[in-house]
């Protein structure tokens, strides 16, 4: 899934200032999951926001709801006429809800409460983990099912640097070294020789450094 | 005062310490709500409390080891912990949410925590 | 004698059978031509060629090439080092031309410490290929006369070719995890073209020898020149701290225990054991079946250099011309 983590009080707080009647909208599939941004996090963030507002002296009306998703423009209907009221909307979603709802509502401010993170997994309770890069062309198969683009630091296809020890990045003790993962696997399933074929430099047009991605399935259009 | 403060309790311990405040001092300005387990408690729950003009919340509950649901005290803790620095962040006192950790024995500690609590919400909230 | 590919001093060395020694040289972390020529002054004579390292530790430091060209003209022989840190593809095919252009023909391909330990941390990360892809890129420019797009490498459609003819050096972990992976790492790498090898500094002359063992099995010393890396110990604090900081380093107790019986009595002659630790070690160097020279980081100790080089039996360095 898509993960963020909330951004710094004052940050949003700075940001809402000025608007008489606000819309906190949250969004119900990853940052719900990731704990980040769904109904229940739009009820703290809300209730923090009146405090302050209390405290400060700041006339300001505060909505919540959250929907379903902010990425898919049906599940607007149901807000739609409290997005309109609003002066302002500020949207507990990912990076792509908070530029959808925009778009999808001409005009209307709309302000993020969320940073957005990674591609990644939930290992643990209150614990996630980057595993993709989305760089468009995968080359899990020829590494076992883990990824060195998203994994290494360095994104190295063919082999580990010189810093990697005891199974650790040298970037940080708390990174696994993808290459010892990889290794480790490879071992496992008995295709370690297939790490000794050298893997050619990658195109990454396929990814971000092509231009911002657009898909078209010619056989789904209407 | 005339605001109160709010006093969450587990029902397995901290409630049966309430019962035993005697005296108008202690009662006056708090009341009791009874929990399951501290570990109901949610930050949603501490906030609306303090938006609905309470002029603090104290949630009691089993000792971190002694939780009959296991639990449910190390998990309060950290919501608590978590209130305060929003709190602490939107520029409220955080004083205004705390934790205490006792038996259904320790009514003095419970007083006792009340009273500090009063008292430096006094100094917080005029 | 095969024939050379680059015809570098450092090429016509190995090529003569001798064992190669090189050292190393930091840039300034400003436009000081000065450093550059102090360092060379130490450093004229006593080796074969000198790296030149790339934004060591993502450290910003005059380019290497540019520094590498002052050192030429100072009398040095420059090992060019390019890290796949900073530039994607087209700067390094650009900057390997370019290199080549001004004379120097000896490249070393890196992947780079993270930038994460400069500081520059929050810049962005290149890391377009890594460094087995650059050495493949370096043999590609030179003996397929192409980019690695496929272009011919002239000018226009009827000029004449003009490819980099490059010595190509890479480098190897003999000490790093997994430790299994580190022989079949150095075989990518000489399959991909690298023509020497520099390691990183040993102290672990048992563990060494093992990797060197591995090495021999895979027939490696015949297709690559490996140069066995070194420094010198200056200090018993110095020992501890390649112990303990350095990641995949071993630093034997029996050195440090030297070190500090000499500590013990005369504070000022700790260096000059640890020099003495260093030419034993080149001289076990020697020994080893498929080391082919030795490289020597004495990393602002360039004024040592001559000495440790001498005491191991290796001066005068051969004249190639």
């Amino acid at each position: 899934m898509i993960t963020a983590v909330q951004k710094p009080f004052d940050e949003i707080y700075r940001t809402i200032q000025g608007y008489k009647k606000l819309l906190i909208l949250g969004c119900g599939t990853c940052v719900t999951v990731c704990m980040a941004g769904g109904e229940k996090e739009v009820g703290v963030l809300a209730s923090t926001i009146r405090l302050a507002n209390q405290k400060n002296g700041v006339d300001m009306e505060i909505l919540e709801d959250t929907i379903e998703r902010q990425c898919d423009k049906e599940f607007f209907d149901d807000v739609k006429d409290k997005i309109q009221e609003a002066d302002a909307v500020l949207s507990t979603a990912c990076g792509v809800g908070v530029q959808y709802c925009s778009e999808l509502f001409q005009g209307k401010r709309v302000i993020p409460a969320l940073n957005t993170k990674f591609y990644g997994t939930n290992l643990d309770v209150g614990v996630w983990s980057e595993r993709c890069a989305g760089c468009g062309d995968c080359v899990l198969e020829k590494f076992g099912g883990i990824c060195p683009i998203a994994r290494c630091s360095k994104s190295l296809l063919n082999g580990p640097c010189g810093g990697s020890q005891d199974g650790k990045c040298e970037v940080d003790p708390e990174i696994d070294c993808a290459w010892q993962l990889i290794f480790d696997r490879m071992k496992e399933l008995n295709m370690l020789d297939r790490l000794e074929e050298n893997e050619p430099i990658k195109d990454w047009s396929t990814g971000r450094d092509g231009g911002p991605g657009k898909i078209v399935r010619e056989d789904m259009t209407l | 005062m005339e605001k109160k403060i709010a006093l969450y309790c587990c029902e397995n311990s901290a409630y049966k310490a309430a019962a035993c405040l005697t005296g108008p001092e202690l009662q006056k300005g708090i009341e009791i709500i009874k929990l399951p387990c501290t570990g109901k408690m949610e930050i949603n729950l501490i906030l609306k409390t303090l938006e609905q003009g309470y002029a603090g919340v104290l949630v009691a509950g089993c000792p971190i080891d002694n939780c009959k649901y296991i639990r449910g005290s190390s998990r309060a803790e950290k919501r608590i912990e978590k209130t305060r620095e929003l709190l602490k962040a939107a520029g409220i006192p955080e004083q205004r949410v705390r934790m205490e950790f006792l038996s259904s024995v320790d009514s003095h500690k419970l007083a006792g925590a009340i009273k500090e609590m009063k008292q430096e919400l006094e100094g917080v909230m005029s | 004698m095969t024939d050379l590919k680059a015809e570098s001093n450092l090429e016509k060395v190995f090529a003569a059978g001798h064992f190669a020694v090189t050292a190393e040289l930091g840039p300034p972390k400003s436009a000081d031509i000065g450093v550059i020529t102090k360092k060379a002054d130490f450093l004229r004579g006593s080796v074969d060629a000198v790296n030149i390292t790339d934004n060591q530790t993502a450290i910003v430091r005059m380019s290497s090439i540019a520094a590498g060209k002052l050192a030429m003209e100072a009398g040095l022989e420059p090992v060019i080092q390019i890290t796949c840190r900073d530039r994607n593809r087209i700067a390094i095919q650009s900057d390997i031309l370019g290199a080549y252009a001004m004379g120097l023909k000896n490249i070393l391909a890196l992947s780079g410490d993270h930038q994460v330990f400069g500081n520059h941390s929050t810049c962005k990360n290149v890391y377009d290929m890594d460094s087995i892809q650059l050495v493949q890129a370096m043999k590609t420019m030179r003996d397929d006369k192409v980019f690695l797009c496929g272009d011919e490498i002239k000018n226009s459609k009827k000029s004449e070719i003009v490819e980099p003819k490059i010595f190509i050096g890479a480098a190897a972990n003999p000490f790093g995890d997994p430790f299994e992976f580190r022989v079949i790492r150095l075989a990518k790498k000489v399959a991909a073209g690298a023509d020497f090898i520099q390691t990183q500094c040993i102290y672990d002359m048992e563990r060494f020898e093992e990797w060197m063992e591995q090495v021999r099995e895979r027939g490696l010393h015949k297709k690559v020149k490996i140069m066995a890396g070194v420094t010198p110990l200056k200090s018993v604090g110095m020992a501890k701290y390649m112990r303990d900081s350095v990641a995949g380093l071993t630093v034997p107790d029996s050195y440090i225990q030297r070190l500090q019986k000499v500590a013990d009595v005369d504070k000022k002659a700790v260096a000059q054991e640890g020099i003495a630790i260093c030419v034993e070690q080149i001289k076990h160097f020697m020994e080893i079946e498929g080391v082919a020279g030795v490289h020597i980081m004495a990393i602002e100790w360039e004024h040592r250099v001559q000495e440790i080089v001498e005491k191991a039996g290796l001066l005068p360095r051969p004249n190639t011309a």
